[in-house]
């Protein structure tokens, strides 16, 4: 089954791709080219906070547009000042919308590989420098991504909403709908959980480096 | 958690301080803050991924919906509508209404006649009381069209006619009395009335035969009648000596009381009944107590005699419409079991047909009212309105569904 493409609605050139608070308000005036706007400069981070949540790039889209949908029919209720956290958390619970959909209906589709649980990692697209060190960030990465996804659900979201995404704990409680206090606690059990997974995958290949050392 | 919040500077000056003294006297303790700090910082170095995608919303899609107010509107009414709906119609089916079947007796509209002394069928469930006892058609089974017709209309609830009178009989022979109570046993001749016309209404003076005359003795008479009887000896005696053959004439049968008796308001159908021997009754009359004149239509028995109009001498015969109080004001509607062998000078009229809405139609056992009033238009026109409403919601919220498919969303 195809899509019908989407035709996003072509940027005004007059507008100021800084000024957030101008885009805000023109979106909220019913011009879908500044919100556009807004949806190219936080689109990634955006996707980047579903797939990393939901470990799926089909459901990560599906929560990502809707999570702009649901933004830009909300602008009426936007007051803050700060457009990023606002949005994302939006993001964040259209992506618990989506996985709790995806619990209602479970279902196997071709990102089943993707899917798999035990799939240590999410393959996220690495613009590297080098091979190298593309590979060894990958790995790096890919270790703590796959730690990311053995946390429990709200764990793991408080962990990406205030150390990947760099909200405050008053915003990730806003956001969450939970006490700060709770954000706190929550955080500070899955850094710990993080923590322990990264030595339990680092102490094997510290021992093999070791043992090539004595050869 | 103090380490968690050590990182992220959330840890007050002494907390801090304390902490800080803590990690460089243990070890164990500054091992786990170190593992901790690297944690964090690498998931702060981890880049957004990039967007497989643009999700740029399409100007067609992200458009402010402007149907959103006027749906919402549609819901709201139609949610209001048909909440009004059942109200309405719970209410109108509390109170009886709805098209539905009422036990309650509709106002009869009876034409009796002024001089008439005659009997009225109360209400359908007097008739059905009377077909139940076989002797009913015993008495009316000589061969009285008019009897015929009425036990027929009595047998046959649906096709019997809306309302029955009698047959006009002269106001000088048989001038009808005063609405007595219906219950004459419990009243058994307690209260004649001397002054009044003693005439025996039940054998109307007119062509109709009634069951009683038809009967050739008591014995015809069904226990009701027998209760009639009982409790009216002077009408028993009277109809005694009737025989069949002997075409019996009212006048000469159940002769009126004194001449000069004060002629009786004509206010309801009563049955009359044969004043004392003072009345002048032929055979044993003169020695049968009065009975009390029943009056079916009466609600309480008590007399009306302001609302009474006077009998006249005037032989005119004149149509009032007789207002019959509803079956519970009655004393529940049931039937007054010796009013039952009365039935024979009853007289059906042709029926009249619904004529609508609006009219109250009395059939036997029940009284079917169609009322086209407020609640009915008001049960049509909120019905209608929630349907139409929710048709219209409906509709909307299908074409934004399709819509929303087709755009991708």
């Amino acid at each position: 089954m195809t899509e019908p493409p989407i035709t996003p609605a072509t940027p005004r050139d007059d507008v100021l791709p800084d000024d957030t608070a101008a885009l805000v308000r023109r979106a909220r005036a019913g011009e879908v080219a500044a919100f556009n706007v807004l949806v190219m400069q936080h689109q990634d981070a955006a996707y980047s906070l579903a797939l990393r949540f939901l470990g799926s790039q089909q459901a990560a889209e599906d929560a990502t547009q809707e999570a702009f949908l649901r933004a830009y029919r909300g602008l009426g209720r936007f007051e803050g000042e700060r457009f990023r956290p606002w949005l994302l958390s939006i993001v964040a619970n259209a992506a618990r919308d989506e996985l709790r959909r995806q619990r209602r209906r479970p279902q196997r589709s071709l990102d089943a590989a993707r899917d798999d649980p035990d799939r240590t990692t999410i393959d996220p697209p690495d613009p590297g420098p080098s091979p190298e060190a593309t590979a060894l960030r990958g790995e790096l990465r890919g270790h703590l991504e796959a730690a990311l996804r053995t946390l429990p659900e709200d764990w793991r979201m408080v962990v990406l909403l205030s150390d990947v995404h760099g909200l405050a704990y008053d915003e990730v409680a806003a956001a969450l709908g939970i006490p700060v206090g709770t954000v706190k606690s929550r955080l500070s059990r899955a850094r710990g959980r993080l923590r322990d997974l990264l030595r339990a995958t680092r102490e094997p290949a510290g021992a093999q480096d070791r043992l090539e050392d004595r050869r | 958690m103090f380490l968690s919040a050590y990182l992220d500077g959330d840890l007050d000056t002494p907390e801090r301080l304390a902490l800080e003294r803590r990690l460089v006297d243990d070890p164990s303790l500054h091992d786990a803050f170190e593992g901790l700090r690297d944690v964090v910082s690498e998931l702060q170095q981890l880049d957004d991924l990039r967007a497989p995608r643009a999700f740029a919303l399409p100007a067609a899609t992200a458009r402010p919906r402007v149907l959103w107010p006027l749906e919402l509107g549609l819901r709201v009414g139609a949610v209001a509508a048909a909440a009004a709906f059942v109200v309405v119609l719970g209410l109108d089916v509390q109170r009886g209404g709805a098209g539905g079947v009422r036990g309650q007796a509709a106002p009869l509209r009876l034409q009796a006649e002024s001089a008439s002394s005659s009997f009225i069928a109360p209400d359908a469930s007097a008739a059905g009381a009377v077909a139940a006892s076989g002797a009913f058609r015993d008495a009316t089974a000589g061969g009285d069209a008019d009897a015929s017709a009425a036990e027929d209309a009595v047998t046959e609830p649906d096709m019997v006619p809306t309302s029955f009178v009698t047959q006009p009989v002269t106001p000088a022979t048989a001038p009808s009395l005063p609405a007595q109570p219906p219950d004459r046993e419990e009243t058994p001749a307690a209260t004649p009335v001397p002054s009044r016309t003693p005439a025996l209404a039940v054998t109307s003076a007119s062509t109709t035969t009634s069951a009683l005359q038809a009967t050739p003795s008591a014995r015809a008479l069904t226990p009701a009648a027998t209760a009639v009887a009982s409790s009216t000896p002077a009408l028993a005696q009277a109809a005694a000596p009737t025989t069949p053959a002997a075409a019996p004439t009212p006048a000469a049968t159940m002769t009126p009381g004194p001449a000069g008796a004060p002629a009786a308001p004509s206010t309801a159908t009563t049955v009359s009944t044969p004043q004392p021997a003072a009345a002048g009754g032929q055979g044993a009359a003169g020695s049968a107590p009065a009975l009390p004149a029943v009056t079916p239509a009466s609600p309480t028995g008590d007399e009306q005699p302001a609302t009474e109009p006077p009998i006249q001498d005037d032989p005119v015969t004149e149509t009032a419409p007789v207002p019959v109080a509803p079956a519970e004001e009655r004393g529940g509607g049931g039937f007054d079991s010796d009013l039952a062998p009365d039935l024979g000078s009853i007289k059906p009229v042709p029926a009249q047909q619904p004529g609508g809405w609006g009219q109250s139609v009395t059939r036997v056992g029940v009284t079917r009212t169609d009322r086209f009033d407020g609640f009915r238009a008001a049960e049509f026109g909120l019905g209608g309105l929630a349907l139409g409403l929710g048709s219209m919601t409906g509709w909307l919220w299908f074409a934004r569904r399709r819509g929303a498919a087709a755009s991708g969303f």
